[in-house]
């Protein structure tokens, strides 16, 4: 199951790097941040992040899909890009400060 | 995936890999690390057993997606790279794209970036890997 939501999230060139996701017996746990790699010139729209999520919910096995999205918000039905002004600490950044850290030393 | 399964993890960076040490073995794996590219893919090569690769990308001598590339004609297992430069992934250089296309497409590479929280890691390397059993 994760290799196949992994297979989606390739195939529209979505930064891994940004999202975290475990299944459980066909529910999904997605959060993080929805964008796609730099250089990629069609930008996310809300039909795409729609059609994204619509693939991985016709995965066979799917039981429920928890989407936390920091930059992504569902809206009557639908997706849109979340204002600045409504976002959070993002779910994955630099910032976040529960739990031990393996900090950024060196080139990388 | 059974306890103690192996992770082998090339980064220049010694405290990186020390600390990815202490973390990914209290929780049951066994980690090999190595600074040098060439020695850890000859650990690659050589371990049968190995069960997920953790791979920095930039690193003197031989970059993470060279290594990559490497390890894909001998071996197919996953890999997560952990890199503090996000913007190593870029559909701008062809061969990332290449790279994108023909392995990502598999669905058994993922990416983490640094710094990040441990909690991020366990869940990245148990979707990549599977959940611990005993």
């Amino acid at each position: 199951m994760n290799r196949e939501i992994r297979k989606i999230l390739i195939r529209h060139w979505i930064d891994l790097g940004h999202l975290s996701f475990r299944s459980v017996n066909g529910r999904v746990w997605i959060r993080g941040e929805l964008h796609r790699i730099a250089g990629v010139q069609e930008e996310l729209t809300p039909s795409l992040v729609d059609t994204i999520f619509s693939e991985m919910r016709r995965l066979r096995g799917i039981v429920s899909m928890n989407i936390e999205l920091n930059n992504w918000i569902q809206s009557q039905g639908g997706w849109k890009p979340m204002e600045s002004e409504d976002r959070t600490a993002p779910l994955i950044s630099p910032d976040q400060t529960k739990g031990p850290r393996v900090h950024d030393i060196g080139p990388g | 995936m059974k306890k103690g399964m192996k992770i082998i993890s090339i980064d220049d960076e010694p405290s990186v890999l020390k600390c990815l040490e202490q973390v990914l073995r209290s929780h049951g794996y066994e980690l090999l690390v190595f600074s040098d590219a060439e020695e850890g893919l000859q650990a690659l090569r050589e371990h049968d057993d190995v069960g997920l690769a953790l791979l920095d990308i930039r690193m003197p001598k031989k970059n993470g997606f060279e290594i990559y590339k490497e390890l894909r004609t001998f071996k197919n297992i996953p890999v997560l790279f952990v890199t503090a430069y996000p913007a190593s992934f870029t559909a701008r250089s062809d061969d990332l794209v290449q790279i994108w296309k023909r392995e990502f497409a598999d669905g058994t590479t993922d990416i983490i970036y640094k710094p990040f929280d441990v909690s991020t890691l366990f869940e990245k390397v148990e979707a990549l890997v599977g959940p611990m059993e005993d």
